[in-house]
C-alpha cells in the first residue's frame, strides 16, 4: 500500500502549491462598505445573510481605480481553487483510505465511508466555487432557499472534510505510538514536513500582506 | 417597517399612565392651569416652554418617550433640545415632528410601537446570537461555562483512555479496537475545539476590520433617515430651520423680561476619538463639509448612538482640509491649527463625554431665567446592588464597567455639582430592572418603561417650583458675577 503514501504525498504537494498561489490572490481582498475593509474566501463561504454576498461583491465595484484588480484577483483564486479541490479532498481520500487498510473489519468500513465521502465534499467546493464566479459578474441577492443550501454545501464541504482528516490522523497516531508501520515509510513522513516547512517559509517571505497604502497609490479611492 | 402589536391608546390609555394625569388634576386643576413652569408662553394656546435636555441610556430612552408625553400633556413645549445618544434620537423626533408648538409624543410612539429594536442589532447572526444570549439569557454564562469545562474535561478523560487501551490491546483484541475508538473520538473533540478556536478567530478579525464594531448601525441610520425625511427634514438647513422656527412668545403676567431674543435649536453630543473631542450638532457641522447644509443630519443621530464595540465607529470621511471656510471652522470651534486638520472623523456613542449635557444650556449672560432647563435622567443603579461596597471583590469586567463609568459621567457631574440649581430641573426615572442594552425588548418592556418614564414625570411636575427655581438660578448668577469681579 506504499502507493496511498505516494498519492497522498502528491495530492498534498498539489494543495500546497495551490494554497501559496491562493494565498497571493487574497493579499487584493478589499471591498467597500462604509469604509474600505479586507475579507477573506470565508466571507464569501460563509455570508452573513443573503445580501451580504450581493454587498460584498458590489463593495468591490465601488474602490474605483483597483476594482478590477481586486475582481481579477478573486476571480483568479477560484478558477485555482478547482485544482486546490484535488489536491485536499484526495489527499485526505487516500489518508482514509490508508487508515482504513490499517483497521480491523469495523475500522475499515467507517474508514471507506470517510474515505469516499470526500468526494461529496469535493461536489459540494465545486459547486459552490461555480456558483461565485457566475455570482462575481451578477451580484444579485440570493434567495431564502438557495441561502440555505448553499450553508449546507458549506457545512457538507467543510464537515465531512475535517471529520475525515481529524478521524483518520488520530487513528494513524494510534497505529504509530503502537509501532504498526514500516520504517521505511518514514520517509513520506520526512517529506510531508520538508513541504509543509517549505510551504510556511514561501508564504512568509513571498506573501506579504498588500497594503491599503499601496492600493492607493495604484489610484484607490471610492464612491461615498 | 414592523406590523405593530401594540398601539398607541395601549400607552396612553395605560392605567399608570392615566393615574399620573389625575394626580396632577387633581393638584393643578383639569386644565392644569394652576402649574407653572416657565414665564414663557405662545400666545395662541398658553403652552409653557422649556429647553429639553435628554440622557442616552440605550434601549432604556423608551422610558423619556413616556415622560415627555407627560410633559406635553400638561401644556409644556421644548424652546431648545439636547441629547446624547437614547436621548438623540428623542431629541431628533421631537425637532423634526410638526411644529413646536404641537405635542409630538404620539407620533413617536406610533414610531416606538412600529419599531423592531432587534432589527438594529445588525451585525453577523452569531454577533446577534450571542448579545442576544447574553444580555436576555441569565443562565448562558452558566451554560457556556458548562460545555468549554465539558469539553476539556471530556478531552482530558479521552486522553486517559487512549493510553489506557493502547496498554490493553499489546494483550487484548477488544482493548484495539477501544484504543482506535477513544483515539477517534480524541480527534472528533479536537475538531470541535479546532473550530470553536478558529472560529473565535474569524469573528474578532471580522471585529477588528469593522474598527471594533459589532452591528454596522446601517438599520438604524435608515430608520433614522426615513423618520426624518418623512417628517420633511433631510438636510442639516431643514433641520435648523424647524428647530429654529418659533411661535410669537409672550412673558408670563408680572414678569418683567423680554421674550424677543428667545430662539430654539437642537443639539446633538458625540464623542471623536481622532482630535478627542466633545462635537455639538449640528453647530459644529461645518467641521466636516464646504457645504454641511446639505449634510443629512440622521448621520449626527446615527454618530451620536455609536456605543462603542456594541455599533461601528461612525466615520466622516474625505473631509477637505485644504478649504479656507473649514480651516476657519476647526480654528472657531476648537482650536485647530489647519495643519493638525485630520482628513476622517470617528465618532463613538457622545455619552462617552457627555451623557447628560445640561451644561451647554447655562449661558452665564442671562441673570434671570425666563424658562427652566428640564433634564430627563434615566438611572439604572440598582439601590439594592452590593458591590458598591465590595470594591475590593469586583470581577474584571466589573471593574472596568466602573472605571468606563467614573469617566463618562465625571463631566456633566461636575457641572451639576457646581452649579446645583440645574439638578432642580432634573426628573429621574428609576429603570434598574430594564438592561440598557436589551434590544429584545417585548410590548410589555416597552409599555413598562414607558409609565416609569409618566410616573417620574409626574413626581417631578408635582415637586417642580419655578419661582424658587428662577430665584435660585439669578441668586447663582449674582454670585458668580461677584466672584468674578473680585478675581
Amino acid at each position: 500500500m506504499t502507493l496511498n503514501w505516494i498519492y497522498f504525498i502528491g495530492y498534498f504537494n498539489l494543495m500546497l502549491i495551490c494554497s501559496f498561489f491562493m494565498s497571493r490572490c487574497a493579499r487584493y481582498f478589499y471591498t467597500y462598505n462604509k469604509t474600505i475593509r479586507k475579507f477573506s474566501i470565508l466571507d464569501l463561504q460563509f455570508p452573513a445573510t443573503p445580501q451580504s454576498l450581493k454587498n460584498l461583491i458590489e463593495g468591490i465595484g465601488l474602490l474605483e481605480g483597483v476594482s478590477k484588480k481586486v475582481f481579477n484577483a478573486l476571480r483568479l483564486q477560484l478558477i485555482i481553487d478547482f485544482f486546490f479541490m484535488p489536491g485536499a479532498y484526495l489527499s485526505i481520500l487516500f489518508l482514509c483510505l490508508k487508515t482504513a487498510s490499517k483497521s480491523g473489519p469495523v475500522g475499515e468500513v467507517f474508514f471507506l465511508v470517510l474515505a469516499y465521502a470526500q468526494l461529496i465534499a469535493w461536489f459540494c467546493d465545486f459547486v459552490e466555487n461555480v456558483y461565485l464566479l457566475f455570482k462575481i459578474h451578477a451580484p444579485d441577492e440570493m434567495s431564502k432557499w438557495f441561502f440555505n443550501v448553499y450553508k449546507v454545501l458549506e457545512i457538507a464541504k467543510w464537515g465531512l472534510s475535517s471529520f475525515g482528516l481529524f478521524c483518520s490522523l488520530s487513528a494513524l497516531l494510534y497505529f504509530w505510538l503502537r509501532g504498526f508501520f514500516y520504517v521505511e515509510h518514514t520517509i513520506y513522513l520526512l517529506v510531508l514536513i520538508v513541504e509543509i516547512v517549505i510551504f510556511i517559509l514561501a508564504n512568509k517571505l513571498m506573501n506579504k500582506p498588500v497594503l491599503i497604502e499601496k492600493l492607493k497609490k495604484e489610484g484607490l479611492s471610492y464612491h461615498l | 417597517m414592523a406590523k405593530a402589536n401594540i398601539k398607541v391608546e395601549d400607552f396612553i390609555a395605560d392605567g399608570r399612565v392615566q393615574n399620573v394625569l389625575q394626580k396632577l388634576r387633581a393638584k393643578f386643576g383639569d386644565n392644569y392651569e394652576r402649574l407653572v413652569v416657565s414665564d414663557t408662553l405662545d400666545d395662541r394656546e398658553k403652552n409653557q416652554y422649556v429647553n429639553l435636555v435628554q440622557k442616552g441610556g440605550g434601549v432604556l430612552g423608551v422610558a423619556l418617550v413616556g415622560y415627555t408625553y407627560i410633559l406635553e400633556a400638561v401644556g409644556i413645549r421644548f424652546l431648545r433640545l439636547a441629547g446624547t445618544s437614547a436621548g438623540a434620537i428623542n431629541t431628533a423626533l421631537m425637532t423634526v415632528i410638526d411644529e413646536k408648538n404641537k405635542p409630538k409624543s404620539e407620533k413617536i410612539l406610533k414610531y416606538l410601537c412600529e419599531m423592531d429594536f432587534f432589527s438594529f442589532v445588525d451585525g453577523h447572526p452569531f454577533a446577534r446570537w450571542l448579545i442576544k444570549n447574553v444580555v436576555s439569557n441569565k443562565s448562558f454564562k452558566k451554560r457556556v461555562n458548562f460545555l468549554i469545562k465539558g469539553l476539556l474535561m471530556a478531552l482530558v478523560g479521552l486522553f486517559f483512555m487512549d493510553i489506557l487501551f493502547i496498554g490493553f490491546s499489546n494483550f487484548y483484541d477488544w482493548g484495539r479496537v477501544a484504543a482506535i475508538t477513544s483515539m477517534v473520538f480524541t480527534g472528533i473533540i479536537m475538531l470541535i475545539m479546532a473550530f470553536m478556536v478558529f472560529y473565535a478567530v474569524y469573528i474578532f478579525e471580522k471585529l477588528k476590520v469593522s474598527g471594533y464594531g459589532i452591528n454596522p448601525g446601517n438599520t438604524f441610520l435608515s430608520w433614522i433617515k426615513q423618520r426624518m425625511d418623512e417628517n420633511g427634514v433631510s438636510t442639516v438647513a431643514q433641520l435648523n430651520k424647524k428647530a429654529s422656527t418659533i411661535p410669537n412668545f409672550e412673558m408670563r403676567p408680572g414678569s418683567n423680561a423680554n421674550a424677543s431674543s428667545l430662539a430654539g435649536d437642537v443639539t446633538f453630543i458625540v464623542s471623536e476619538l481622532v482630535t478627542e473631542n466633545k462635537i455639538q450638532l449640528p453647530l459644529m457641522a461645518d467641521l466636516f463639509r464646504v457645504d454641511e447644509q446639505n449634510m443629512h443630519p440622521g448621520e449626527f443621530v446615527r454618530a451620536s448612538m455609536s456605543i462603542p464595540i456594541f455599533f461601528e465607529s461612525h466615520m466622516i470621511r474625505n473631509i477637505p482640509v485644504q478649504e479656507i471656510k473649514i480651516q476657519e471652522a476647526w480654528d472657531k470651534h476648537l482650536k485647530i491649527d489647519k495643519t493638525q486638520i485630520p482628513s476622517t472623523v470617528r465618532f463613538v456613542d457622545g455619552g462617552m463625554l457627555s451623557n447628560f449635557p445640561v451644561s451647554i444650556f447655562y449661558n452665564p449672560k442671562v441673570l434671570e431665567p425666563r424658562l427652566p432647563v428640564f433634564g430627563i435622567d434615566l438611572d439604572d443603579v440598582d439601590p439594592k446592588d452590593k458591590t458598591r461596597n465590595e470594591s475590593d471583590k469586583w470581577s474584571l469586567t466589573g471593574y472596568i464597567w466602573k472605571l468606563f463609568n467614573t469617566v463618562r459621567y465625571y463631566y456633566d457631574k461636575d457641572f451639576l455639582e457646581k452649579n446645583l440649581v440645574f439638578k432642580r430641573g432634573i426628573g429621574s426615572i428609576k429603570l434598574f430592572e430594564f438592561n440598557w442594552l436589551n434590544f429584545f425588548l417585548t410590548d410589555k418592556d416597552k409599555l413598562d418603561m414607558f409609565c416609569k418614564g409618566a410616573e417620574a414625570a409626574g413626581a417631578f411636575l408635582e415637586n417642580f417650583d419655578w419661582q424658587e427655581y428662577k430665584r435660585l438660578r439669578t441668586e447663582m448668577q449674582i454670585n458668580f458675577n461677584q466672584e468674578a469681579q473680585k478675581n
